[in-house]
Protein backbone atom coordinates (compact mmCIF):
# COMPACT_ATOMS: atom_id res chain seq x y z
CA UNK A 1 0.00 0.00 0.00
CA UNK A 2 2.68 2.38 1.08
CA UNK A 3 4.83 1.41 -1.98
CA UNK A 4 1.94 1.67 -4.19
CA UNK A 5 1.50 5.26 -3.07
CA UNK A 6 5.23 6.09 -3.33
CA UNK A 7 5.45 4.62 -6.62
CA UNK A 8 2.37 6.47 -7.84
CA UNK A 9 4.07 10.06 -6.22
CA UNK A 10 7.41 9.32 -7.59
CA UNK A 11 6.18 8.51 -10.82
CA UNK A 12 3.58 11.27 -11.20
CA UNK A 13 6.52 13.92 -10.19
CA UNK A 14 8.20 12.43 -13.24
CA UNK A 15 5.71 12.44 -16.01
CA UNK A 16 4.68 15.89 -15.07
CA UNK A 17 7.97 17.06 -15.79
CA UNK A 18 8.75 19.06 -18.80
CA UNK A 19 12.36 17.86 -18.89
CA UNK A 20 10.81 13.92 -19.15
CA UNK A 21 9.37 14.56 -22.56
CA UNK A 22 12.28 16.76 -23.71
CA UNK A 23 14.41 13.76 -23.41
CA UNK A 24 11.60 11.88 -25.54
CA UNK A 25 11.56 14.61 -27.86
CA UNK A 26 15.70 14.78 -28.04
CA UNK A 27 15.51 10.41 -28.51
CA UNK A 28 12.76 11.17 -31.46
CA UNK A 29 14.85 13.75 -33.18
CA UNK A 30 17.89 11.44 -33.17
CA UNK A 31 15.81 8.86 -35.34
CA UNK A 32 15.10 11.56 -37.54
CA UNK A 33 18.40 12.64 -37.97
CA UNK A 34 19.54 9.10 -38.74
CA UNK A 35 16.45 8.79 -41.33
CA UNK A 36 17.37 11.85 -43.16
CA UNK A 37 20.97 10.65 -43.32
CA UNK A 38 20.40 7.02 -44.38
CA UNK A 39 17.56 8.34 -46.71
CA UNK A 40 20.09 10.75 -48.69
CA UNK A 41 22.78 8.21 -48.17
CA UNK A 42 20.87 5.25 -49.04
CA UNK A 43 22.60 4.13 -52.54
CA UNK A 44 25.92 4.38 -50.64
CA UNK A 45 24.56 2.18 -47.91
CA UNK A 46 23.26 -0.21 -50.34
CA UNK A 47 26.65 -0.13 -52.10
CA UNK A 48 27.83 -1.32 -49.09
CA UNK A 49 26.47 -4.44 -49.40
CA UNK A 50 28.61 -5.69 -52.16
CA UNK A 51 30.81 -8.46 -50.52
CA UNK A 52 33.48 -8.35 -53.22
CA UNK A 53 32.79 -8.42 -57.32
CA UNK A 54 30.97 -11.62 -57.11
CA UNK A 55 28.20 -11.61 -54.82
CA UNK A 56 25.58 -8.78 -54.56
CA UNK A 57 22.62 -8.27 -52.42
CA UNK A 58 19.72 -7.50 -54.33
CA UNK A 59 16.86 -5.18 -52.92
CA UNK A 60 16.78 -2.59 -50.07
CA UNK A 61 18.92 -2.94 -47.30
CA UNK A 62 17.74 0.49 -45.47
CA UNK A 63 14.36 -0.46 -44.15
CA UNK A 64 12.03 -0.15 -40.70
CA UNK A 65 13.90 -2.66 -39.29
CA UNK A 66 17.66 -1.20 -39.91
CA UNK A 67 16.50 1.85 -39.28
CA UNK A 68 15.26 0.57 -35.42
CA UNK A 69 18.83 -1.16 -35.29
CA UNK A 70 20.58 1.53 -36.12
CA UNK A 71 19.33 3.91 -33.94
CA UNK A 72 19.60 1.16 -31.31
CA UNK A 73 23.24 0.92 -32.11
CA UNK A 74 24.20 4.90 -32.20
CA UNK A 75 21.59 5.56 -29.00
CA UNK A 76 22.78 3.26 -26.86
CA UNK A 77 26.35 4.58 -26.46
CA UNK A 78 25.90 7.89 -25.25
CA UNK A 79 22.74 9.25 -25.30
CA UNK A 80 20.69 6.52 -23.49
CA UNK A 81 22.96 5.86 -20.60
CA UNK A 82 23.59 9.92 -19.94
CA UNK A 83 19.47 10.72 -20.24
CA UNK A 84 19.44 7.99 -17.34
CA UNK A 85 22.04 9.09 -15.58
CA UNK A 86 20.33 12.55 -15.63
CA UNK A 87 17.16 11.39 -14.32
CA UNK A 88 18.27 8.89 -11.47
CA UNK A 89 21.15 11.57 -10.72
CA UNK A 90 18.38 13.89 -9.77
CA UNK A 91 15.70 11.59 -8.24
CA UNK A 92 17.25 11.58 -4.65
CA UNK A 93 20.31 14.35 -4.95
CA UNK A 94 17.96 16.63 -7.05
CA UNK A 95 15.77 16.70 -4.20
CA UNK A 96 18.49 16.89 -1.42
CA UNK A 97 19.31 19.74 -3.09
CA UNK A 98 16.01 21.38 -3.48
CA UNK A 99 14.78 20.40 0.22
CA UNK A 100 11.71 18.27 -0.71
CA UNK A 101 13.57 15.04 0.12
CA UNK A 102 13.01 17.00 3.78
CA UNK A 103 9.16 17.60 2.64
CA UNK A 104 9.53 13.82 2.03
CA UNK A 105 10.91 12.19 4.56
CA UNK A 106 9.25 13.75 7.44
CA UNK A 107 6.42 12.35 6.13
CA UNK A 108 5.69 8.79 7.94
CA UNK A 109 6.88 6.48 5.19
CA UNK A 110 10.04 3.93 5.34
CA UNK A 111 12.98 5.58 3.73
CA UNK A 112 13.63 2.15 2.25
CA UNK A 113 10.06 2.29 0.58
CA UNK A 114 11.00 5.62 -0.67
CA UNK A 115 13.96 4.49 -2.23
CA UNK A 116 12.59 1.44 -3.97
CA UNK A 117 9.79 3.51 -5.42
CA UNK A 118 12.20 5.98 -6.80
CA UNK A 119 14.28 3.10 -8.50
CA UNK A 120 10.87 1.29 -9.73
CA UNK A 121 10.08 5.02 -11.41
CA UNK A 122 13.67 4.85 -12.55
CA UNK A 123 13.49 1.83 -13.90
CA UNK A 124 9.82 3.00 -15.91
CA UNK A 125 12.03 5.58 -17.35
CA UNK A 126 14.76 3.72 -18.55
CA UNK A 127 12.50 1.42 -20.13
CA UNK A 128 10.08 4.19 -21.35
CA UNK A 129 12.88 5.78 -23.51
CA UNK A 130 14.51 2.56 -24.79
CA UNK A 131 10.82 1.37 -25.74
CA UNK A 132 9.99 4.56 -27.41
CA UNK A 133 13.36 4.52 -29.60
CA UNK A 134 12.40 1.44 -30.55
CA UNK A 135 8.86 2.23 -31.81
CA UNK A 136 9.95 5.53 -33.14
CA UNK A 137 13.16 4.11 -35.08
CA UNK A 138 10.04 0.85 -36.31
CA UNK A 139 7.60 3.87 -37.16
CA UNK A 140 9.97 6.92 -39.08
CA UNK A 141 11.54 3.80 -40.95
CA UNK A 142 8.13 2.51 -42.18
CA UNK A 143 7.26 5.87 -43.30
CA UNK A 144 10.17 6.74 -45.17
CA UNK A 145 11.52 3.36 -46.41
CA UNK A 146 9.18 0.81 -46.03
CA UNK A 147 8.86 -2.47 -44.93
CA UNK A 148 11.70 -5.35 -45.54
CA UNK A 149 14.20 -7.30 -44.31
CA UNK A 150 16.56 -6.85 -40.97
CA UNK A 151 20.33 -6.57 -42.68
CA UNK A 152 22.96 -6.34 -40.24
CA UNK A 153 27.12 -6.45 -40.42
CA UNK A 154 28.21 -7.96 -37.41
CA UNK A 155 30.91 -10.21 -37.85
CA UNK A 156 29.56 -10.87 -41.20
CA UNK A 157 26.76 -10.13 -42.90
CA UNK A 158 23.45 -11.28 -41.74
CA UNK A 159 20.27 -11.18 -43.56
CA UNK A 160 17.01 -11.88 -41.60
CA UNK A 161 13.44 -11.69 -43.24
CA UNK A 162 10.76 -9.36 -41.66
CA UNK A 163 9.12 -11.08 -39.15
CA UNK A 164 12.83 -12.96 -37.56
CA UNK A 165 14.04 -9.39 -37.95
CA UNK A 166 11.14 -8.18 -35.92
CA UNK A 167 11.44 -10.59 -33.41
CA UNK A 168 15.11 -10.14 -32.69
CA UNK A 169 14.86 -7.22 -32.13
CA UNK A 170 11.83 -7.05 -30.04
CA UNK A 171 14.44 -9.17 -27.54
CA UNK A 172 17.58 -6.85 -28.39
CA UNK A 173 15.07 -3.97 -27.28
CA UNK A 174 14.25 -6.06 -24.30
CA UNK A 175 17.58 -6.36 -23.30
CA UNK A 176 18.93 -3.01 -23.95
CA UNK A 177 16.03 -1.96 -21.34
CA UNK A 178 17.70 -4.13 -18.89
CA UNK A 179 20.81 -2.91 -19.54
CA UNK A 180 19.42 0.82 -19.03
CA UNK A 181 17.81 -0.39 -15.98
CA UNK A 182 21.54 -1.52 -14.88
CA UNK A 183 22.93 1.80 -15.02
CA UNK A 184 19.46 3.60 -13.49
CA UNK A 185 21.06 1.43 -10.31
CA UNK A 186 24.24 2.61 -10.64
CA UNK A 187 22.75 6.68 -11.47
CA UNK A 188 20.53 5.87 -8.20
CA UNK A 189 23.24 4.66 -5.91
CA UNK A 190 25.40 7.33 -6.47
CA UNK A 191 22.76 10.08 -6.16
CA UNK A 192 22.32 8.33 -2.41
CA UNK A 193 25.89 9.01 -2.12
CA UNK A 194 26.59 12.80 -3.48
CA UNK A 195 24.45 15.96 -2.88
CA UNK A 196 24.90 17.49 -5.94
CA UNK A 197 22.46 16.16 -8.98
CA UNK A 198 24.89 17.23 -11.89
CA UNK A 199 28.34 15.41 -9.75
CA UNK A 200 25.91 12.06 -9.26
CA UNK A 201 24.68 12.23 -13.32
CA UNK A 202 28.62 12.82 -14.13
CA UNK A 203 29.74 10.11 -11.98
CA UNK A 204 27.12 7.77 -14.03
CA UNK A 205 28.69 8.78 -16.98
CA UNK A 206 32.25 9.07 -15.89
CA UNK A 207 31.98 5.34 -14.26
CA UNK A 208 30.53 4.23 -17.86
CA UNK A 209 33.58 5.87 -18.92
CA UNK A 210 36.48 4.37 -17.33
CA UNK A 211 34.95 0.51 -17.06
CA UNK A 212 34.85 1.27 -21.31
CA UNK A 213 38.19 2.60 -20.88
CA UNK A 214 39.97 -0.10 -19.29
CA UNK A 215 37.77 -2.58 -21.00
CA UNK A 216 40.04 -2.19 -24.53
CA UNK A 217 43.53 -1.77 -22.25
CA UNK A 218 45.07 -5.07 -22.45
CA UNK A 219 46.28 -5.34 -18.96
CA UNK A 220 42.96 -5.56 -17.86
CA UNK A 221 42.11 -8.95 -20.11
CA UNK A 222 41.52 -10.88 -17.24
CA UNK A 223 38.99 -8.55 -15.74
CA UNK A 224 37.15 -7.91 -18.89
CA UNK A 225 34.45 -10.52 -18.63
CA UNK A 226 33.54 -9.28 -15.39
CA UNK A 227 33.39 -5.45 -16.25
CA UNK A 228 30.03 -3.64 -16.06
CA UNK A 229 30.28 -1.72 -19.67
CA UNK A 230 31.29 -5.18 -20.85
CA UNK A 231 28.05 -7.11 -19.94
CA UNK A 232 25.99 -3.90 -21.56
CA UNK A 233 25.60 -4.34 -25.09
CA UNK A 234 24.38 -8.17 -24.36
CA UNK A 235 21.78 -6.66 -26.88
CA UNK A 236 23.80 -7.13 -29.53
CA UNK A 237 23.95 -10.84 -28.79
CA UNK A 238 20.58 -11.24 -30.19
CA UNK A 239 21.35 -9.60 -33.73
CA UNK A 240 23.83 -12.17 -35.18
CA UNK A 241 22.97 -15.32 -37.41
CA UNK A 242 21.83 -17.57 -34.20
CA UNK A 243 21.36 -15.98 -30.53
CA UNK A 244 24.29 -16.54 -28.36
CA UNK A 245 21.96 -17.63 -25.53
CA UNK A 246 24.66 -18.91 -23.21
CA UNK A 247 26.43 -15.17 -23.72
CA UNK A 248 23.52 -12.98 -22.70
CA UNK A 249 22.74 -15.16 -19.95
CA UNK A 250 26.26 -14.48 -18.63
CA UNK A 251 25.84 -11.06 -19.10
CA UNK A 252 22.43 -10.81 -17.44
CA UNK A 253 23.44 -12.06 -14.62
CA UNK A 254 26.54 -10.18 -14.18
CA UNK A 255 24.43 -7.37 -14.50
CA UNK A 256 21.99 -8.70 -12.16
CA UNK A 257 24.88 -8.85 -9.13
CA UNK A 258 26.24 -5.54 -10.07
CA UNK A 259 22.31 -4.60 -9.74
CA UNK A 260 21.76 -5.83 -6.45
CA UNK A 261 24.74 -4.87 -4.53
CA UNK A 262 24.09 -1.34 -5.38
CA UNK A 263 20.35 -1.51 -4.78
CA UNK A 264 21.67 -3.14 -1.15
CA UNK A 265 24.63 0.11 -0.43
CA UNK A 266 22.28 2.75 -1.93
CA UNK A 267 19.39 1.10 0.70
CA UNK A 268 22.11 0.81 3.28
CA UNK A 269 23.15 4.38 2.74
CA UNK A 270 19.70 6.12 1.89
CA UNK A 271 18.02 4.09 5.43
CA UNK A 272 20.72 5.80 7.97
CA UNK A 273 22.00 9.21 6.45
CA UNK A 274 20.98 12.74 8.27
CA UNK A 275 19.03 14.70 6.23
CA UNK A 276 20.62 17.98 6.87
CA UNK A 277 19.57 20.10 3.99
CA UNK B 1 5.94 9.74 29.85
CA UNK B 2 2.89 10.28 31.07
CA UNK B 3 -0.57 10.67 29.35
CA UNK B 4 -0.32 13.71 29.16
CA UNK B 5 3.13 14.47 27.41
CA UNK B 6 3.24 14.52 24.08
CA UNK B 7 6.92 14.71 23.68
CA UNK B 8 9.47 13.78 25.80
CA UNK B 9 13.12 13.79 25.83
CA UNK B 10 15.80 12.70 28.06
CA UNK B 11 19.41 13.16 27.78
CA UNK B 12 18.74 14.13 24.05
CA UNK B 13 22.35 14.26 21.70
CA UNK B 14 23.11 14.93 18.14
CA UNK B 15 27.06 15.25 17.73
CA UNK B 16 27.80 16.69 13.94
CA UNK B 17 31.76 15.60 13.87
CA UNK B 18 32.82 17.44 16.98
CA UNK B 19 30.61 20.15 16.55
CA UNK B 20 27.69 19.36 19.88
CA UNK B 21 24.57 20.65 18.29
CA UNK B 22 22.45 19.64 21.04
CA UNK B 23 23.51 18.31 24.41
CA UNK B 24 21.65 16.55 27.12
CA UNK B 25 18.03 17.77 26.03
CA UNK B 26 15.46 17.04 28.66
CA UNK B 27 11.82 18.16 26.87
CA UNK B 28 8.50 17.66 27.91
CA UNK B 29 5.67 19.53 25.78
CA UNK B 30 2.11 18.53 27.41
CA UNK B 31 -0.76 17.88 25.83
CA UNK B 32 -2.92 20.83 24.43
CA UNK B 33 -0.06 22.96 24.27
CA UNK B 34 1.07 25.90 22.21
CA UNK B 35 4.66 24.89 22.97
CA UNK B 36 7.20 27.68 22.22
CA UNK B 37 10.76 26.85 21.29
CA UNK B 38 12.76 29.12 21.65
CA UNK B 39 16.68 29.90 21.39
CA UNK B 40 19.42 31.79 19.21
CA UNK B 41 20.35 30.67 15.65
CA UNK B 42 22.14 27.76 15.91
CA UNK B 43 21.40 26.62 19.36
CA UNK B 44 20.23 23.39 18.24
CA UNK B 45 16.07 23.98 17.15
CA UNK B 46 16.19 22.57 14.26
CA UNK B 47 18.32 19.97 14.83
CA UNK B 48 16.26 19.19 17.54
CA UNK B 49 12.75 19.19 15.31
CA UNK B 50 14.89 17.22 12.51
CA UNK B 51 15.00 14.08 15.19
CA UNK B 52 11.43 14.38 16.17
CA UNK B 53 10.51 13.89 12.56
CA UNK B 54 13.04 10.84 11.73
CA UNK B 55 15.25 13.50 9.61
CA UNK B 56 18.08 12.70 11.67
CA UNK B 57 19.09 10.62 14.03
CA UNK B 58 20.19 11.08 17.57
CA UNK B 59 23.80 10.28 18.83
CA UNK B 60 22.61 9.54 22.61
CA UNK B 61 19.85 9.58 24.76
CA UNK B 62 16.12 9.31 24.84
CA UNK B 63 13.01 10.90 22.50
CA UNK B 64 9.62 9.89 22.05
CA UNK B 65 6.90 11.21 19.94
CA UNK B 66 2.59 10.47 21.14
CA UNK B 67 4.65 7.84 23.72
CA UNK B 68 6.57 6.36 20.44
CA UNK B 69 9.92 6.28 20.90
CA UNK B 70 10.98 8.22 17.58
CA UNK B 71 13.22 5.23 16.42
CA UNK B 72 9.62 3.57 15.74
CA UNK B 73 7.88 7.42 14.62
CA UNK B 74 6.76 5.56 11.59
CA UNK B 75 3.99 4.21 14.16
CA UNK B 76 2.67 7.40 14.54
CA UNK B 77 3.45 9.38 11.93
CA UNK B 78 0.16 9.81 10.55
CA UNK B 79 -0.77 11.83 13.78
CA UNK B 80 1.72 14.21 13.40
CA UNK B 81 2.06 17.24 11.04
CA UNK B 82 5.25 18.49 10.06
CA UNK B 83 7.14 21.93 8.45
CA UNK B 84 10.43 21.16 8.99
CA UNK B 85 12.81 24.13 7.56
CA UNK B 86 11.95 26.31 4.85
CA UNK B 87 8.69 24.44 2.74
CA UNK B 88 9.89 22.67 -0.20
CA UNK B 89 7.66 21.31 -2.80
CA UNK B 90 7.66 20.26 -6.30
CA UNK B 91 7.61 23.67 -8.56
CA UNK B 92 5.70 22.24 -11.47
CA UNK B 93 2.90 21.10 -9.65
CA UNK B 94 -0.01 23.42 -8.26
CA UNK B 95 -0.55 23.58 -4.47
CA UNK B 96 -3.12 21.64 -4.52
CA UNK B 97 -1.01 18.52 -6.44
CA UNK B 98 1.40 18.62 -3.97
CA UNK B 99 -0.97 18.33 -1.08
CA UNK B 100 -2.23 15.73 -2.85
CA UNK B 101 0.96 14.03 -3.00
CA UNK B 102 2.43 14.14 0.54
CA UNK B 103 -1.15 13.92 2.08
CA UNK B 104 -0.92 10.11 -0.19
CA UNK B 105 2.40 9.14 2.02
CA UNK B 106 0.55 9.89 5.07
CA UNK B 107 -2.11 7.13 4.28
CA UNK B 108 -4.09 9.83 2.04
CA UNK B 109 -6.39 12.76 2.60
CA UNK B 110 -10.07 13.03 0.77
CA UNK B 111 -10.23 16.14 -1.46
CA UNK B 112 -12.01 17.90 0.90
CA UNK B 113 -9.70 17.31 4.00
CA UNK B 114 -7.23 19.41 1.70
CA UNK B 115 -9.65 21.88 0.21
CA UNK B 116 -10.08 22.46 3.97
CA UNK B 117 -6.53 22.87 4.48
CA UNK B 118 -5.86 24.90 1.36
CA UNK B 119 -8.93 27.38 2.90
CA UNK B 120 -7.63 27.55 6.44
CA UNK B 121 -4.27 28.71 5.51
CA UNK B 122 -5.88 31.24 3.08
CA UNK B 123 -4.42 29.39 -0.18
CA UNK B 124 -7.97 28.04 -1.62
CA UNK B 125 -8.05 30.79 -4.51
CA UNK B 126 -4.60 30.05 -5.79
CA UNK B 127 -3.98 26.31 -4.87
CA UNK B 128 -4.50 25.34 -8.44
CA UNK B 129 -1.70 28.06 -9.45
CA UNK B 130 1.91 26.10 -10.20
CA UNK B 131 4.23 26.43 -7.11
CA UNK B 132 7.22 28.18 -8.81
CA UNK B 133 4.78 31.32 -9.25
CA UNK B 134 4.13 30.90 -4.94
CA UNK B 135 5.75 34.05 -3.33
CA UNK B 136 7.57 33.26 -0.17
CA UNK B 137 4.69 34.11 2.07
CA UNK B 138 2.28 31.75 0.15
CA UNK B 139 4.57 28.82 0.12
CA UNK B 140 5.16 29.23 4.25
CA UNK B 141 1.31 28.68 3.79
CA UNK B 142 1.19 25.91 2.07
CA UNK B 143 3.89 24.37 4.25
CA UNK B 144 1.65 24.63 6.91
CA UNK B 145 -1.18 23.25 5.39
CA UNK B 146 1.06 20.19 4.13
CA UNK B 147 1.62 19.62 7.89
CA UNK B 148 -2.53 19.40 8.18
CA UNK B 149 -3.34 16.75 5.95
CA UNK B 150 -4.20 14.34 6.92
CA UNK B 151 -5.75 15.96 10.38
CA UNK B 152 -2.82 15.16 12.83
CA UNK B 153 -2.66 15.44 16.69
CA UNK B 154 0.70 17.04 17.07
CA UNK B 155 1.43 19.57 14.96
CA UNK B 156 5.55 20.32 14.66
CA UNK B 157 6.59 23.85 13.17
CA UNK B 158 10.08 25.26 12.49
CA UNK B 159 9.64 29.12 12.15
CA UNK B 160 6.15 28.52 10.74
CA UNK B 161 5.76 32.74 10.83
CA UNK B 162 9.06 32.82 8.86
CA UNK B 163 8.34 35.05 5.75
CA UNK B 164 5.11 36.26 6.80
CA UNK B 165 3.34 39.84 6.59
CA UNK B 166 2.00 41.08 9.32
CA UNK B 167 -1.84 39.87 8.08
CA UNK B 168 -0.21 36.44 7.73
CA UNK B 169 1.17 36.79 11.34
CA UNK B 170 -2.14 37.39 12.56
CA UNK B 171 -3.79 35.04 9.90
CA UNK B 172 -1.42 32.17 11.65
CA UNK B 173 -1.65 33.00 15.02
CA UNK B 174 -6.21 33.12 14.64
CA UNK B 175 -5.22 29.16 13.33
CA UNK B 176 -3.05 27.81 15.73
CA UNK B 177 -5.25 29.10 18.51
CA UNK B 178 -8.14 27.70 17.06
CA UNK B 179 -6.20 24.14 16.10
CA UNK B 180 -5.57 23.98 19.65
CA UNK B 181 -9.17 24.83 20.44
CA UNK B 182 -9.71 21.95 18.69
CA UNK B 183 -7.17 19.35 20.49
CA UNK B 184 -4.72 19.80 18.62
CA UNK B 185 -0.86 20.34 20.58
CA UNK B 186 1.44 22.34 18.54
CA UNK B 187 5.14 22.38 19.06
CA UNK B 188 6.99 25.60 16.94
CA UNK B 189 9.87 27.20 17.00
CA UNK B 190 10.57 31.30 16.83
CA UNK B 191 12.47 34.12 16.71
CA UNK B 192 9.34 36.43 17.40
CA UNK B 193 8.95 36.55 20.82
CA UNK B 194 6.40 38.80 21.42
CA UNK B 195 4.30 36.29 19.27
CA UNK B 196 5.47 34.18 20.97
CA UNK B 197 4.34 35.10 24.73
CA UNK B 198 0.79 36.13 22.91
CA UNK B 199 -0.06 32.35 21.30
CA UNK B 200 1.78 29.83 23.26
CA UNK B 201 0.80 28.52 26.92
CA UNK B 202 4.32 27.18 27.57
CA UNK B 203 8.03 27.74 26.45
CA UNK B 204 11.28 25.88 26.35
CA UNK B 205 14.11 28.19 25.49
CA UNK B 206 17.56 26.40 24.62
CA UNK B 207 21.13 27.69 24.05
CA UNK B 208 24.13 26.23 23.07
CA UNK B 209 22.09 22.89 22.39
CA UNK B 210 20.64 22.71 26.15
CA UNK B 211 17.50 23.51 27.96
CA UNK B 212 18.00 26.83 29.58
CA UNK B 213 14.24 27.29 31.01
CA UNK B 214 10.89 25.56 30.43
CA UNK B 215 8.02 25.72 31.79
CA UNK B 216 4.01 27.91 31.25
CA UNK B 217 4.44 30.97 29.66
CA UNK B 218 2.61 32.51 32.92
CA UNK B 219 4.76 30.86 35.68
CA UNK B 220 8.09 31.83 33.74
CA UNK B 221 7.06 35.44 33.85
CA UNK B 222 5.30 35.67 37.38
CA UNK B 223 7.35 37.47 39.76
CA UNK B 224 8.01 40.98 41.39
CA UNK B 225 7.02 43.71 38.93
CA UNK B 226 9.47 45.50 37.12
CA UNK B 227 8.49 48.86 37.11
CA UNK B 228 5.14 50.45 38.22
CA UNK B 229 3.12 53.64 36.60
CA UNK B 230 1.94 55.86 38.92
CA UNK B 231 -0.85 58.86 38.32
CA UNK B 232 -1.14 60.74 41.30
CA UNK B 233 -2.73 64.32 42.61
CA UNK B 234 0.49 65.81 44.33
CA UNK B 235 3.50 64.54 42.08
CA UNK B 236 5.98 66.35 44.38
CA UNK B 237 4.52 64.49 47.80
CA UNK B 238 5.08 61.47 46.00
CA UNK B 239 8.33 61.42 45.49
CA UNK B 240 9.39 62.20 48.52
CA UNK B 241 7.22 59.33 50.09
CA UNK B 242 8.82 56.77 47.17
CA UNK B 243 12.32 58.30 47.29
CA UNK B 244 12.41 57.66 51.10
CA UNK B 245 11.70 53.50 50.38
CA UNK B 246 15.12 51.55 49.81
CA UNK B 247 16.26 49.69 46.30
CA UNK B 248 13.19 51.67 43.64
CA UNK B 249 14.03 54.66 42.06
CA UNK B 250 11.11 57.06 41.40
CA UNK B 251 11.01 59.95 38.90
CA UNK B 252 7.92 62.21 37.62
CA UNK B 253 7.07 62.29 33.84
CA UNK B 254 4.31 65.10 33.93
CA UNK B 255 0.67 65.36 34.32
CA UNK B 256 0.90 63.25 37.34
CA UNK B 257 2.21 60.42 36.33
CA UNK B 258 5.58 58.63 38.32
CA UNK B 259 7.39 55.51 37.29
CA UNK B 260 8.85 53.21 39.74
CA UNK B 261 11.59 51.05 38.86
CA UNK B 262 13.76 48.84 41.35
CA UNK B 263 14.82 44.87 41.34
CA UNK B 264 11.80 44.12 43.81
CA UNK B 265 8.75 45.81 44.52
CA UNK B 266 5.46 45.19 45.29
CA UNK B 267 2.97 47.55 43.97
CA UNK B 268 0.43 47.14 46.90
CA UNK B 269 3.17 48.59 49.08
CA UNK B 270 3.74 51.78 46.70
CA UNK B 271 -0.27 52.36 47.39
CA UNK B 272 -0.39 51.83 50.79
CA UNK B 273 2.53 54.05 51.54
CA UNK B 274 1.14 56.97 49.10
CA UNK B 275 -2.11 56.50 50.95
CA UNK B 276 -0.82 56.66 53.89
CA UNK B 277 0.81 60.05 53.49
CA UNK B 278 -2.27 61.62 51.93
CA UNK B 279 -1.54 60.91 48.45
CA UNK B 280 -4.17 60.36 46.28
CA UNK B 281 -3.88 57.38 43.71
CA UNK B 282 -5.97 57.66 40.21
CA UNK B 283 -3.87 54.50 38.56
CA UNK B 284 -1.39 52.08 39.32
CA UNK B 285 -0.17 49.97 36.95
CA UNK B 286 2.43 47.14 37.25
CA UNK B 287 4.76 46.38 34.47
CA UNK B 288 5.55 42.34 34.40
CA UNK B 289 8.59 40.87 32.68
CA UNK B 290 8.06 40.08 29.12
CA UNK B 291 9.27 37.23 27.34
CA UNK B 292 11.76 39.61 25.80
CA UNK B 293 13.52 40.43 28.78
CA UNK B 294 13.04 36.97 30.18
CA UNK B 295 14.86 35.11 27.08
CA UNK B 296 17.82 38.08 27.12
CA UNK B 297 18.31 37.33 31.08
CA UNK B 298 18.50 33.79 29.76
CA UNK B 299 20.74 34.50 27.04
CA UNK B 300 23.26 37.13 29.07
CA UNK B 301 23.17 34.20 32.00
CA UNK B 302 24.35 31.62 29.52
CA UNK B 303 27.18 33.67 27.85
CA UNK B 304 28.66 34.77 30.92
CA UNK B 305 28.62 31.26 32.05
CA UNK B 306 30.08 30.34 29.39
CA UNK B 307 32.90 32.79 29.48
CA UNK B 308 33.61 32.27 32.83
CA UNK B 309 33.78 28.40 31.75
CA UNK B 310 36.58 29.43 29.04
CA UNK B 311 38.33 31.41 31.91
Amino acid sequence: MRLTAALRTELSKLFRQRSTYASFAVIAALVALLAWGSYYHRDHLNVQLKMGSDFIVAGKSVTALFLAHAAMDVAMVVLMPLLVAFVLGGMVAGERQSGTLRTLLSRPVPRSVVLISKLLTGWTYAVAITLFLGVVGLGIGYLVFGWGDLVIFRGGLTILEPRTGLLRLAEAYGLAAAAMCAIAVLGMMLSVIFDNPLTAAGLTVAALLVSGTVEFMPYFERIKPYLFTTNLPMYKDCLRASVDTASISDSALLLLAYAVAMIFVALLLFSRRDVTC
Amino acid sequence: MSAETVIETKGLRKRFGRIRAVDGLDLSVPRGAIFGFLGPNGAGKSTTIRMFTGLLRPSRGEASVLGVPIRHRLRVGHRVGALVDEPAFYPHLSGRQNLRLLASLSGGASLEDIAEALRLVGLEEDADRKVHTFSHGMRQRLGIAQALVPRPELLILDEPASGLDPEGLTDVRALLLRLREEGLTVFLSSHLLAEVEQLCTDVAVISHGKLAAQGPVGSLLEGPARSTRLRVDDTEKALGVLRSMASITARASGNGIVEVTGAEHDPAELNARLVHAGVRVHELAPTRRSLESLYIEIMRADDEADSGAAH
